[in-house]
């Protein structure tokens, strides 16, 4: 400890130009925060998984595949009234499996409005979908263009517009809905290995696994070198600086990434591990499977059958 | 007369070719030892631990494990590596890197299930292992959701899925709470008397004499400084003090006298200084 | 660019599940067979890396932030089939923990984010640097623009999987049932915010990296596990390579449109036809300007099919053959450094 430099005399100076609360939160501490937070609560609201509601009762395997079915045939929908009548029947599944509507709706409408919302507006007017209209907005004196993007004379809604627009969030809400419903009641290790019967390779599935596994890893570390940094930082930095320490951490993520997989893979060879991989399960189907399925089946079948009887 | 398990016969290794990490290494290893290879950072216990788990190969000289030696070809076939991995276990120093399943019961049967063994034995197998550490409230858990003396809990757990006969523990005390240390070396305690071999390498001198009745210690040169049973060498204060294993210590007490003793890194302080305040 | 569910009808995405699930196929089995046991966690720990990729934002000038995808940076990396398989974990994942990307398009997300991307940067990559030294300040911009172009090709694709959606599905009277937006309106936006402004983000990342890496850990740029990169070497092997890739990729560009017509037979030509010529009022000055150079992807009088899937085929050509010209003389202008080693 006799560096010249790393000594405190005469105690802590005082800052020199102290203007507290002048900083803003960093791009990477804002991202890292968002990121983990949502990352943890992906995979811990497992709170839903254990309820012992209708779906969480029937066997994963049965799950996905007739949900999984399910998701087509809202794909396959040509019709508003059914697409709207499959989106019920999803939160009716939630609700006897003890999902609190509460929590599920907003779950899915907020991230609708977000994306699909947002695109589906201009739809609904006639310079995107021309047809009959419902509901004239603005009149010009003529037609007139900015730039190379030209304006129709009359901007309005159209019915073919609502249509169109109706139909695409609906859609979209009754498959988001579907697939929130599988994940939040199955564990997420029952899922992983449930999706075999949907001909995903065991070995596949395995390295989902690991993947989320070393995620958590990386973000740690992710964390642990921002801290460092937060702690050291002392001007704010340009652009150009922030963008040569972001892509430096990202190289030295990288390093690790690559390192950690031959230590993995040591201890993988450690305990058997030869070009296979072979997991457990313990899935048992059960009557309740059998019950499901058969009621399954036939609702689909009907849903299938009055969109193409509807044409 | 026991059984040799491990001849390691002058074994030179150096890591990524570049780092020399062992040289001219000469060692035997009996069946139901107990050893503590013991080191400073740096002299290569690790990679010596390694070699015996055969996933790392010496350049130079050779290893033969029941006589038979011990290289990635060997390895390659079938029958030998499920032999061996059955035999041999390894609880690696970081349990991140060993940790890599979703959950802790995938990972505690991710062993036994590798090496083929019926899906009812090593269901038995898990269930006995989380009862045994206590740990059936944590098996379906991730990794990442366990504090970092649970994490070896279950690193140990899952090595010891596979009934191995000699069990490698690199570092295995690193890190713990003194709780968790205590039960660590009973358990270890518990796993010799009931006939397995074990082989630590440490740098915890105040385990050393739980942990082993014969020590081998490695030097920064990386050869064999010496060997022999652990109070003969733990005794020998000047050969600690130059493998760095030990360190002098100087320091000045209030009553003004200049002090100088010798300690290990971590635990064993030999004096007590509150005694020295309350004259 | 993770087309969620519910944008794409089913024989759009139907068709994307069966071109991915062979390329998954292969690619797993060679991968497996080049890397045996350490391919599990080598692909676990790549897909974890380029999950955590997507986290980081990089500051943009004017205060705002974007994220790279980082299809280019893996490859060259890792190799085009390890990013392949690596970031299809990815969105995997993404689909089903964060509804990020839906499960019906999961594979036309993998096709445009998994596939396309790390193959078109990694060939891209390889060309511009072709003789140079593996630690050369050529690889730094030639990383860039890989990042830079292929992140706009992933783009591309996802713009032309959605556009055709009005095109190939819709109620008798013509008014779409999946993603609204036809090819006039998809592919400009979605390019548009491309060329601007993600590609910049992709090619800065993208390049600072590798000048990270070459700085830090040159090793890794000379290829310390070679057998993840399929052979190159020699310049001439590069080229074709590369050509008989794009080939591909071209030929596959009208492939959503044929396989509508064919395989849900629900169109006869003259409905297609009809489709083709489907353009909102609105947007025709707009679309006559596309059509001076990319013919709005179909090239005017062309109207059948046959030939209008010719039309994207061609405008495919047009396009590759102008970014490649591009990324070329850009290369050409940057210093060569090395190139004689």
């Amino acid at each position: 400890m006799s560096y010249r430099w790393l000594k405190t005399e005469g105690g802590i100076a005082p800052c020199p130009c102290c203007k507290i609360g002048g900083r803003k939160i960093g791009f990477l501490e804002r991202t890292l925060v968002e990121v983990t937070s949502f990352f943890r609560n992906g995979l811990f609201s497992e709170e839903y998984a254990k309820k012992n509601g209708i779906l969480q009762r029937i066997d994963p395997r049965v799950k996905i595949l007739t949900l999984g079915i399910l998701l087509v045939a809202v794909s396959l929908m040509r019709h508003l009234t059914l697409i709207g009548g499959l989106y019920l029947t999803v939160l009716f599944l939630a609700i006897l499996s003890k999902i609190d509507l509460k929590f599920f709706l907003p779950r899915v409408w907020l991230f609708i409005p977000l994306f699909s919302g947002i695109i589906a507006i201009p739809a609904l007017f006639n310079v995107f979908v021309p047809g009959e209209p419902l509901l004239t907005l603005i009149t010009f004196k003529s037609k007139w263009s900015v730039g190379l993007f030209e304006i129709p004379k009359t901007i309005s809604i159209t019915k073919q517009g609502l249509f169109v627009a109706t139909m695409f969030v609906m859609r979209v809400a009754t498959s988001v809905s579907l697939v929130v419903l599988i994940v939040l009641t199955t564990r997420w290790q029952y899922l992983l290995k449930a999706l075999r019967v949907l001909w995903v390779p065991q070995m596949f599935t395995f390295i989902i696994g690991m993947t989320c596994r070393y995620i958590h890893l990386l973000l740690k570390l992710i964390e642990d070198i921002h801290l460092a940094k937060k702690s050291r930082v002392i001007k704010k930095t340009s652009v150009v600086a922030g963008q040569r320490w972001v892509t430096s951490q990202i190289g030295n993520i990288l390093k690790r990434s690559l390192q950690m997989s031959e230590e993995v893979h040591s201890a993988m060879l450690s305990r058997g591990f030869t070009n296979d991989v072979r997991i457990l399960d313990t899935f048992r189907i059960k009557r309740v499977d059998y019950v499901w399925a058969a009621f399954f089946i036939l609702f689909t079948s009907v849903i299938l059958g009055f969109n193409s009887i509807l044409g | 007369m026991e059984k040799k398990v491990f001849e390691i016969k002058d074994v030179s290794y150096s890591c990524l070719g570049k780092f020399p990490a062992l040289c001219g290494v000469n060692l035997e290893i009996k069946e139901k030892e107990k050893i503590a290879l013991l080191g400073a950072n740096g002299s290569g216990k690790s990679s010596l631990i390694l070699i015996l788990n055969g996933l790392a190969f010496p350049q130079k000289g050779e290893i033969r494990f029941m006589g038979e030696r011990l290289t990635e070809e060997s390895l390659e076939d079938e029958e030998f590596n499920s032999f061996f991995r059955k035999t041999v276990g390894l609880v690696f120093q970081n349990s991140d890197i060993q940790l890599f399943s979703s959950t802790v019961w995938d990972e505690i049967a991710f062993g036994p299930t590798q090496l083929g063994i019926s899906k009812a034995e090593v269901e038995e197998r898990v269930n006995d292992l989380l009862e045994m550490l206590d740990m059936h409230s944590l098996k379906d858990r991730s990794p990442y959701q366990l504090s970092g003396g649970e994490k070896k809990k279950v690193a140990i757990a899952s090595t010891l899925a596979v009934n191995p006969d000699i069990l490698l523990l690199d570092e295995p005390t690193n890190g713990l709470d003194p709780r968790t240390q205590a039960f660590l070396m009973e358990l270890l305690e518990e796993l010799h008397r009931s006939g397995k071999t074990i082989i630590t390498a440490t740098h915890d001198l105040g385990k050393v004499e739980k942990m082993a009745d014969r020590v081998i210690i490695l030097g920064e040169d990386h050869t064999i400084v010496t060997e022999g049973c652990a109070s003969e060498v733990l005794g020998n204060k000047s050969l600690l003090l130059e493998v760095n294993l030990i360190h002098e210590h100087l320091h000045r007490h209030d009553d003004g006298t200049l002090h100088s003793h010798e300690h290990g890194h971590f635990s064993e302080h030999e004096h007590n200084h509150n005694k020295y305040k309350t004259v | 660019m993770h087309i969620p569910d519910g944008y794409l009808g089913p024989q759009t995405y139907g068709t994307f599940y069966a071109i991915m699930l062979p390329i998954w196929f292969w690619a797993s089995k060679m991968l497996k067979k080049t890397l045996k046991a350490k391919h599990a966690p080598y692909l676990a720990l790549c897909a974890a890396f380029s999950f955590v990729i997507m986290m980081f934002n990089v500051p943009i000038p004017g205060g705002s932030t974007g994220h790279a995808v980082g299809g280019a940076l893996i490859a060259i990396i890792m190799g085009p089939w390890a990013a392949l398989m690596a970031i299809s974990t990815v969105l995997i994942i993404q689909a089903l923990l964060f509804g990020d990307g839906g499960i019906t398009a999961i594979a036309a997300n993998c096709f445009n984010m998994a596939f396309v991307m790390p193959f078109a940067g990694y060939y891209i990559y390889r060309i511009l640097v072709s003789g140079s030294d593996a630690v050369s300040p050529r690889r730094v911009f030639a990383a860039a623009i890989a990042g830079y172009v292929s992140i706009n090709f992933a783009a591309f694709f996802a713009a032309v999987e959605l556009g055709i959606q009005p095109l190939i599905a819709h109620t008798p009277d013509g008014v779409p049932l999946y993603a609204p937006y036809s090819l006039n309106v998809a592919v400009p936006i979605m390019t548009f915010e491309h060329l601007v402004f993600f590609g910049f983000v992709e090619a800065v990342v993208t390049g600072l990296v590798i000048a990270y890496i070459i700085r830090t850990e040159p090793s890794l740029m000379r290829g310390s596990t070679p057998s993840l990169v399929p052979a190159i070497g020699k310049v001439g092997g590069n080229w074709k390579k590369l050509w008989a890739g794009i080939g591909v990729l071209i030929l596959l560009t009208p492939l959503g449109l044929l396989a509508s017509g064919t395989a849900w037979g629900e169109w006869t030509s003259e409905g297609l036809e009809s489709l083709l010529n489907y353009v909102p009022e609105g947007f025709k000055s707009l679309n006559g300007l596309w059509s001076s150079f990319m013919a709005g992807y179909n090239i005017s009088g062309w109207n059948s099919p046959f030939l209008s899937a010719l039309g994207y085929i061609f405008s495919a050509i047009v396009g590759v053959g102008l970014i490649v010209l591009i990324a070329f003389l850009i290369s050409r202008l940057l210093p060569a450094e090395g190139r004689s080693s």
